[in-house]
Formats: structure tokens, sequence, C-alpha cells
């Protein structure tokens, strides 16, 4: 199947009409970890709807001179997307990757990522506002942000990130994992969960950092909050909980299965192996077990790891 | 039957690393990561391009005190399944 075909009726006409109408002139700052994020064309009903989603990351600086990212929303026809039964549906997007772009199409959407002259996206649309533009926005604003923590020696995991004192342990692991489930038994144990879902991880001068970004999950981030990270663990199925040493294959093979979207990016694989490798280089990781109603923290707490 | 002047190197869509000591594949079309033992990843290391199949075999018979039809056999096998899941190429086939 073509780029796009199961989400837009004519793919190409979308992409050669990058100068589209905008929906208006509102924009949003939202202060991410590799932010800010401008994103701006929006009606002043998609404006509103996106500061109440993201209500705890909205800056008050929106000078696109000073925006890390920027992502522009144009107007696209309603006819240009396929309607489809969605019943059953789990959501999906189509990429096409290129050296110099990525195109995404989804569910009433088309964007294109380019990297020159700076990372940026034009996103079209033909949805006028409220949870169904949030729900478009937010399906590229992912992708975005783990291209742009690709981009600054970081990487973006499907995992859970929690910590009780000091520093956060990310647990990685895919769906089905027991990341939620983990998360609510970390709380239960007077812990704090940055993200049950995707956290981003980045180079900092002492290692790396953790920040939960505001995505899916049961625990959302809701706002910025960072941490010195302090282990990764391998999330996998066990009788009972414990921390045990990986190899470095098999950790860097288990990062690498977590990292969304850009793992699939043949033209990008080589930064994604160079930021695994240093974000292996910088924390302790094991393999995590956990059984239901073990102290978890107890465990994430055992000098077994080098 | 692979013949044993053959070169063979990673695909273009296949990155290697070595993490001694085991080895990380990462397939991009299917998408896959594979993790290799220790002989594999010494092997995966000398399909760079430039040696043939007799060539790492001779590297092989000076390190390992194994009979050498044995070696050339194991290693052919490998390197021949290597080839059927399009993780390496042969240099020949692609001019």
């Amino acid at each position: 199947m073509s780029f796009g075909a199961q989400f837009l009726s004519a793919p190409r006409r979308l992409s050669a009409g990058r100068e589209r109408d905008p929906w208006g002139d509102a924009s949003v700052a939202l202060h991410l970890v590799g932010g800010p994020y401008l994103f701006s064309g929006l009606s002043r009903e998609q404006e509103a709807a996106v500061r109440e989603r993201f209500a705890g990351f909205c800056s008050p600086d929106r000078d696109p001179a000073r925006a890390a990212v920027e992502c522009r929303v144009s107007r696209a026809d309603a006819d240009e997307f396929l309607a489809f039964d969605v019943r059953g549906w789990e959501m999906t997007l189509d990429f096409d990757r290129s050296k110099e772009a990525v195109s995404v199409a989804g569910l009433d959407l088309m964007a294109r990522i380019e990297w020159r002259p700076a990372l940026s996206a034009v996103v079209w649309t033909a949805t006028r506002g409220g949870a169904g533009f949030v729900g478009i926005l937010e399906n590229v604003f992912r992708v975005l942000a783990a291209y742009r923590l690709l981009e600054i020696g970081g990487v973006l995991l499907h995992s859970t990130a929690m910590a009780r004192e000091g520093g956060a342990w990310v647990l990685v692991g895919r769906s089905g994992a027991g990341k939620s489930t983990l998360a609510r038994l970390g709380v239960a144990q007077g812990g704090a969960v940055l993200s049950d879902d995707l956290n981003a991880l980045v180079p900092s001068r002492t290692g790396f950092e953790v920040e939960g970004v505001p995505f899916a999950g049961d625990f959302r981030a809701p706002s910025s909050q960072t941490r010195t990270l302090a282990g990764i663990g391998l999330l996998e199925q066990g009788s009972r909980s414990r921390l045990t040493p990986v190899p470095r294959a098999r950790a860097l093979a288990g990062v690498l299965s977590c990292a969304p979207y850009v793992n699939q990016d043949p033209h990008r694989l080589d930064s994604l192996l160079c930021n695994a490798d240093r974000l292996l280089s910088a924390a302790p990781v094991g393999r995590f077990t956990f059984a239901l109603g073990a102290d978890v923290w107890s465990c994430l707490g055992e000098p077994v790891l080098a | 039957m692979i013949a044993p002047e053959t070169v063979f190197r990673l695909r273009s869509d296949v990155r290697f690393r070595r993490l001694e000591p085991e080895g990380v594949v990462v397939r991009q079309t299917e998408p896959e990561v594979l993790v290799v033992n220790d002989l594999a990843a010494r092997i995966l290391e000398k399909l760079d391009g430039t040696r043939s199949l007799s060539a790492i075999v001779e590297a092989f018979a000076s390190d390992y005190d194994v009979d050498r039809a044995v070696l050339e056999r194991d290693v052919t096998a490998f390197v021949g399944e290597l080839h059927d899941g399009r993780i390496i190429e042969s240099v020949a086939d692609e001019r």
C-alpha cells in the first residue's frame, strides 16, 4: 500500500500544497524537553483546546525566534481525508521517511517534518477544534518530540519513570509489559510517577535526565518535571521482584525496541544507536521483574548493578 | 552453495554493534533487533566488504582448534543464513 493510502484521498495533493492558509493567527508555545515547541496558525478555538489539554506546559513566550521547534497548522479540505469506520480500530500512523523529511499520515491529518533550515513541521487538517483537533496535534507532537530528542542526543522511550528519593528509574517495556501496573504499585508505596507511557531521556552535564511527557498513559505528566536518571530497567514478566544484571547487547536491544518512531527510520538509525550507546554508559542497566505486592523500591535500590 | 571467494557486507538497512560478549543486529525493514552470540558477532565483524568467505574461514582456523572442514561448513552455513535473512549481501550482487 502506498504512503497515506489508508487515510488520504490524494496524498500528493496535500504534500504539494504546502503554502496553504493557516487556520488563524493564534499560537501556543509549549515548554517541554527539547523545546519550546511553538504551534502556530491556530484558530482561537484550536488555541483554546490546546491550552486546555497542555495547561501545565504553556509558556507565555510565543516569539518564533525563541522556539526550538515550530509546527505550523494549515487548513485542508474535508474531502482530502478518507472517512472510515473507526470502531475497533487501533490508532496507527503511516510514515514516509527520507533523508530530508518525514511525512506522516493519520486519521484526519497529514504532516511533514523537515530538518532544514531547522527542525520544523507542517500539519494539514480539516478539523476545526475540540478534542478531535487536540488528538491530531498530539499525534504529530509525539513524533516531533521523538525526532527533536534524537537531535539533541536523547531518546524518547516507551517506559514508566518513577522516583521516590533522588533520581528516577526508567523501566522500559512495550505495550503489555506492565508499565502502568508497576506505576500504580510504585505510587502506592510512596513514589512519584513522571509518566507510565513515554519518557524523554536527555544528556546533561552529569549524565542523563528524565522528563515525563504529557501524552498517553494513566499517569500523564501534568507539567514539566525533570529528574536525574538513576537507572534503567528492562521490564520482563517474572514471578518475583528483582533487578538482575543484563548484558550490554541485550540492554541496547531493549532500548532500541522501545524508541518509537525513530527506530524505524533508516536515515537516522546511526544517531539513535549513538544516543542509546551513550545512555547505557551513563546509568546502571538491569532486567527488572516484579510481583504484585512486592516492595518495588527496595528492589530498585539493590546494589546489584555495576 | 556459496563460492569461497564471495565477499559479503552488511546491507545498507542493517546496523551491527559489537558489545562484548555479544552483538546487536538492527534490521530496519522488518523491523527487528537481534542479539547474537560471541561467535556470530565475530563472523559479522569480518563481513566488512573486503574479506572473502575463505579468508574469514582462514582467520578462524588460526584462532580455533577445530577441524578445518567442519569450520568451513559451519561458517558457510551461518553466512548463508545471514544472506537468506537479508542481513548481508554479496558485494558482487550490488555491482
